[in-house]
């Protein structure tokens, strides 16, 4: 791809942008009644959210069983030699758990959610690679709590969009024996994204009778297909989640998004959808919210493990070392929405005692609140329900 | 160019682009050097979302054409090196400019960079380059240096231009090149709501801080005078929307705007050039 395709086809207005201030002595500058504005404004690209509406909703939709509760645990030495400590963070998960939901064995708080005759998926995410990925130790957490309340270890899978990516994050065989791991993109043991016909493994990983369709589309090349699976104005479903499991349990890692969070629902929407590079430009608010509004989503999503251990406050989402920090925090909930907003005021306060930004921006908040209106559930900051506890 | 031990300006007025500066990246095994490459991967255009997902969207929007991302063993120590190859030497530069934080300056290299205890930046032409150890170790810093002395010996001429104003010595470590609203939602996120009406635009940015609090200064560059016309209409409405507000703007051509907000008597003190601007 030459380089005036490239940029021509990235130019555009990427619908974070937000109103913001100049410290003390400036005030928020948000567009406003009077102000002139461009004479030609955007229209956003339409899509088939409604589709995704007209589903019953089941007793375990989003926003679960705790909507607008979430329970934030900080740790101050949940840190040793620059790594997560283990039993730190399993006593951070356990004392999540049990606050979340009241009761007074960890076993009962776990088969709160999952019985053991669900296959249960732990959504992680391993994009960064190993410096700013979900942690090993929370996963560990996880499964041996999981385990613990009985649920048998083949009915746990480990997944994301990238198998390859998981491999390289840590996410293998011989680090989790026992725990089918796997992505909707694939690769064989020789590298390659094709098998013997010719067709791309991601091909046979996606699910037709679910999609998320946008009246935008990207042509992609050779190099850039095995990543996406398929080109055009469909996002199609990964058979992992609309067929492959019961219950999901998402586990992303703190991380800012310029002056917004990629979090619990960022991790979902696009992490179980093919074709996602075309979405970026204009509807990056509207997929973190809509696609999360489908079934195979809204209906599987049991809880929210928000992995702040270790996460970054700028250069997000990728793994820059300058703004990575200890947030030293987890975040549980089984609203994806709240725990978002409480992840976006951690980030944010990061990002002003840096000085990255001054103040709060609210467009940057805007994916929440249509994931809002969408009843996936609530991120407006006074509706929602935080029990903070300190450990030591 | 480097004469000796001086610091020389880190930015010249542009010249061509030389022969060279493509066979720069990616790096090859040189062993009198301490470098050994163990492993090389190719990302090209659109493709770079395979490698860094959503973190591709402001590359492409300054205008991306590849990066060479190689695990390499520089005197023993594994490093990752990512070389961005940029539209041009404008665009590496403001992808360099958005990234950079807290840094460390080496008075032995003369092209733009940033020393931090796990990463080295550095701006070599069309290239963005990003040396990173994930285990942060003493000697990171001594021997990515090393290895920036002996690449920029190779890079010959393709500096941006800076315009009047951020070329001094006590500015060109903070200036920014922030391009369209993903690079103001990136590198300035303070002025996204200024900006939200547009759509093409590039901006110098120089973030000061004074006694009264912060100060930025900027030029603008449109590519139409209608919104350059919006743009000091909505200045001078949001100087009046503020008791304290300072807001100083001229417009330099019909598609260029020079506007300084925040606390005039500190800026002028930090940029004693503009003492004496005529403005609007």
């Amino acid at each position: 791809m030459g380089k005036n395709s490239s940029k021509l086809s990235r130019r555009g207005f990427f619908n974070l942008a937000a109103a913001g201030g100049l410290g003390a002595a400036l005030t928020p500058l948000i567009s406003k009644k009077g102000w002139s504005q461009d004479p030609q404004p955007k229209v956003k690209p339409a899509t088939n959210v409604k589709d995704a509406l007209t589903y019953d909703r089941t007793p375990d939709s989003m926003p679960g069983k705790y909507p607008g509760k979430v329970v934030q645990v900080y740790h101050e030495n949940c840190m040793a030699e620059n790594e997560p400590d283990q039993q730190a963070v399993d006593r951070m998960l356990e004392t999540a758990m049990l606050e979340l939901t009241g009761l007074t064995t960890l076993r009962d708080a776990w088969l709160h959610f999952v019985s053991p005759q669900d296959r249960i998926g732990l959504k992680v995410n391993p994009v960064a690679g190993k410096l700013l990925s979900t942690s090993h130790q929370i996963v560990r957490a996880v499964i041996a709590q999981l385990e613990g309340a009985g649920i048998p270890r083949e009915q746990i899978v480990l997944w994301d969009r990238r198998e390859f990516e998981l491999h390289e994050a840590g996410f293998t065989a011989e680090n989790y024996p026992g725990i089918r791991i796997t992505g909707t993109e694939q690769q064989d043991a020789a590298g390659s994204f094709y098998d013997a016909d010719g067709v791309l493994y991601g091909e046979k990983m996606i699910d037709k009778d679910w999609y998320y369709w946008a009246e935008v589309e990207e042509e992609y090349d050779a190099y850039t297909i095995p990543y996406m699976v398929n080109s055009g104005k469909y996002s199609y479903f990964s058979k992992i989640c609309t067929q492959q499991l019961d219950k999901i349990i998402n586990i992303p890692i703190l991380k800012n998004a310029g002056a917004s969070v990629t979090l619990c629902l960022k991790n979902l929407a696009y992490g179980c959808i093919s074709n996602t590079g075309r979405l970026h430009k204009d509807l990056w608010s509207e997929t973190c919210a809509q696609v999360c509004a489908f079934p195979p989503i809204r209906d599987k999503v049991v809880l929210n493990i928000a992995d702040g251990i270790r996460g970054c406050f700028n250069g997000g989402p990728g793994a820059n070392p300058q703004f990575i920090t200890d947030y030293k925090t987890l975040l549980v909930g089984t609203d994806p929405v709240a725990v978002d907003r409480i992840g976006y005021e951690v980030v944010l306060k990061k990002r002003i005692d840096e000085g990255i930004q001054s103040e709060d921006q609210p467009r940057a908040r805007q994916f929440m609140n249509m994931a809002q209106d969408l009843g996936l559930g609530i991120a407006d900051l006074d509706r929602i329900g935080v029990k903070i506890i300190q450990m030591v | 160019m480097i004469r000796g031990g001086l610091l020389l300006p880190l930015f010249l007025f542009a010249g061509s682009l030389t022969i060279g500066q493509e066979n720069l990246f990616p790096l090859e095994s040189d062993p009198g050097n301490g470098r050994e490459v163990i492993k090389t991967r190719i990302f090209e255009g659109s493709g770079l979302w395979g490698y860094i997902d959503g973190g591709a969207d402001i590359y492409m929007e300054y205008g991306f054409e590849r990066v060479y991302v190689q695990d390499i063993l520089l005197d023993g120590h594994p490093f990752t090196a990512e070389a961005y190859w940029m539209e041009d030497s404008r665009a590496a530069f403001g992808i360099f400019s958005v990234n950079r934080y807290r840094c460390t300056l080496n008075d032995s290299l003369a092209i733009p960079h940033c020393i931090s205890p796990y990463q080295v930046l550095a701006v070599l032409g069309k290239y963005y380059l990003v040396l990173s150890d994930q285990e942060g170790s003493e000697a990171f810093a001594q021997i990515a240096t090393k290895q920036l002395q002996s690449l920029q010996h190779r890079y010959l001429s393709d500096s941006i231009p800076l315009p009047e104003f951020f070329t001094g010595q006590e500015v060109r470590n903070r200036v920014k090149y922030l391009e369209g609203p993903l690079g103001i939602l990136n590198g300035y996120p303070a002025l996204s709501g200024l900006f939200e009406p547009f759509q093409a635009f590039s901006l110098f940015l120089l973030p000061l801080e004074g006694q009264h609090g912060p100060s930025v200064l900027a030029r603008v560059d449109f590519k139409d005078p209608v919104s350059q016309n919006v743009l000091g209409k909505n200045l001078v409405q949001w100087e009046e929307e503020g008791e304290h507000k300072m807001m100083l703007q001229k417009r330099l051509d019909p598609f260029s705007l020079l506007f300084m907000m925040g606390n005039k008597a500190d800026s002028v003190m930090l940029l004693p050039d503009l003492r004496h601007f005529e403005w609007d």
